[in-house]
């Protein structure tokens, strides 16, 4: 599957743009002109060449991030060049490029790009007057192909992975799910009564242990204008969701509270504040928005539209998602048909193997297989890993 | 006044002491996904518990059979099964099926145009051309 990092800041559109296609195409040129001096090469050839180029200028172009020192220094240190650069420059500037490449991968470009194509010499145009071309393959060393290279770790930096904003670990018990209702709401609230109600749309931080204790003490209300009020010391929780929000992704443990501190929790507080209206679309967002960062639930779209208080959130946040198959559905809720002695419930499907593996027939099929060398594995393989092994691979 | 015989029904016993039941074990297979299966889905979250409690000598084999229609399979002690698909239909059809299976004895179905048929051997013999005093022509 092929990665596709992500930048922290994603600025590098900025980057110079004028300067590499400029560069590049001096490259082209002087690709050209060498090209035309030596033999005529063949279409095929010369389309490859032109390819390489294009990729060349797209690598350039594409991934530079904005940080100070991630460009190539090749482009940072070097002043613009104009169309008309001096060729020694030109000259320096792909030689700093292949250091470049040698060197692997920079922080703008997390990841190794292949190696570029350097298709060998034509045997009519060797040089070495001792080459006498192969007739077979024997002694030739093999270099190997790209095959999985993006699936290869070694080709990719360290932390380059997608970052999600959905919590790692789903939250599922609904006491804890209510305490993490609360701190959003709390959280929303909070940002609406400083009057930071540009934020509530923002990414919040995920926030400590400690900042999590003190937002689910604070006590939020239903006021007499019909919206939430907050009669403890608002202005810390909101002071709390202006952290740097780089820091809190590199942390992903969320702090969340136990079953049992979730119940203490749930005692303290009064049922008042579940008729909390959720009618303001950017408060109904935002307490849903981070109700996902905490917890990894997401409400669908089809029910956000029915949500219009705390209660209505809670009740679609605590349903137990359905049952997939059948068989999850009767193992959780009709035991006394499972349980019964003449009853056998198999929760995939009964393969041939299965049925020759009941009779103690299996054993002695592969053994007898085994003996005529007609297979070595397992007999059952999916049909995916059958292809795999039809293709030659081991 | 008449004289009546006393009215008893005969019990089936299959010629021996106790009655055994022929099917010995019904394989039911349904699908997840499909809407062919539903009713058999609900036949085996609400039936099918009392047919099979209510059936302790038939042995349940429920699986699922992905991309297929419902089918049941009765087993029988000759040997030989029987399959019912049972596409589309309601959890009380299907239920009447699983009773069809139940009640079958596993023989292929064949015509009887004979008002009497038994296993036992006529007591009277097969007839010979070459035995007993022979025809006159």
């Amino acid at each position: 599957m092929r990665r596709i990092a992500r930048l922290r800041k994603p600025a590098g559109w900025l980057a110079p743009s004028s300067r590499c296609p400029v560069a590049s195409l001096s490259r082209a040129q002087s690709a050209a002109a060498s090209t035309s001096a030596g033999a005529p090469l063949p279409t095929a050839s010369r389309t490859a060449a032109t390819t390489r180029l294009d990729a060349t200028v797209a690598r350039q172009v594409r991934f530079y991030s904005a940080k100070p020192g991630s460009l190539p220094a090749s482009l940072a240190d070097q002043p613009e060049p104009g169309v008309s650069a001096p060729e020694d420059q030109l000259a320096a500037l792909e030689e700093a490029e292949l250091l470049e490449e040698e060197a692997g991968w920079t922080d703008a470009i997390p990841y190794r790009l292949p190696p570029n194509r350097h298709p060998a010499e034509r045997p009519d145009a060797v040089s070495d007057p001792s080459y006498t071309p192969a007739e077979t393959s024997d002694g030739l060393a093999s270099v190997g192909g790209l095959e999985n290279w993006w699936d290869r770790p070694e080709n990719r930096a360290e932390g380059s992975d997608f970052a999600s904003f959905r919590a790692r670990r789903k939250v599922q018990h609904p006491d804890v799910l209510e305490t993490a209702v609360r701190r959003a709401v709390v959280e929303a609230t909070a940002l609406r009564m400083v009057g930071r109600e540009g934020d509530l749309v923002g990414s919040w931080p995920i926030g400590t242990d400690v900042e999590l204790e003190s937002v689910l003490a604070q006590d939020v209300q239903l006021g007499q204008d019909g919206a939430a009020v907050i009669a403890g010391d608002f202005q810390s929780v909101a002071r709390g969701l202006t952290a740097d929000t780089e820091a809190a992704e590199t942390d992903s443990a969320v702090p969340m509270p136990s079953t049992k501190e979730a119940a203490a929790y749930l005692e303290k507080w009064d049922s008042s504040w579940r008729r909390i209206p959720l009618a303001d679309p950017r408060i109904k967002f935002a307490v849903t928005k981070r109700v996902f960062q905490l917890t990894g639930q997401l409400i669908p779209d089809h029910k956000l539209s029915d949500i219009h208080t705390v209660a209505g959130l809670l009740a679609a946040v605590k349903t137990p998602p359905k049952a997939k198959t059948l068989s999850q559905d009767i193992q959780k809720t009709k035991q006394d048909l499972v349980s019964l002695p003449n009853l056998a419930f198999s929760p995939k499907r009964v393969t041939r193997a299965d049925k020759a593996k009941a009779v103690g027939q299996y054993k002695i099929i592969e053994e007898e297989l085994a003996k005529r060398d007609l297979q070595h594995g397992p007999l059952s393989v999916p049909p995916s890993r059958e292809k795999h092994y039809f293709k030659g691979s081991a | 006044m008449t004289i009546r015989a006393i009215e008893k029904l005969s019990t089936s016993q299959n010629g021996l002491g106790a009655f055994i039941l022929q099917c010995k074990r019904m394989d039911i297979h349904y699908c997840d996904h499909s809407g062919s299966s539903r009713g058999m889905n609900a036949f085996i979250k609400h039936g099918l518990q009392r047919f099979a409690a209510a059936h302790p000598q038939i042995e349940f084999a429920v699986s699922p059979r992905p991309r297929k229609h419902p089918v049941m399979v009765g087993h029988y002690i000759n040997g030989k099964q029987k399959s019912i698909c049972v596409k589309n239909m309601e959890a009380s059809q299907i239920l009447k099926k699983a009773e069809l299976l139940r009640d079958a004895s596993g023989d292929k179905v064949k015509r009887v145009n004979k008002p009497v048929t038994s296993v036992n051997e006529s007591v009277r013999g097969v007839w010979s051309p070459y035995h007993g005093d022979g025809m006159a022509v």
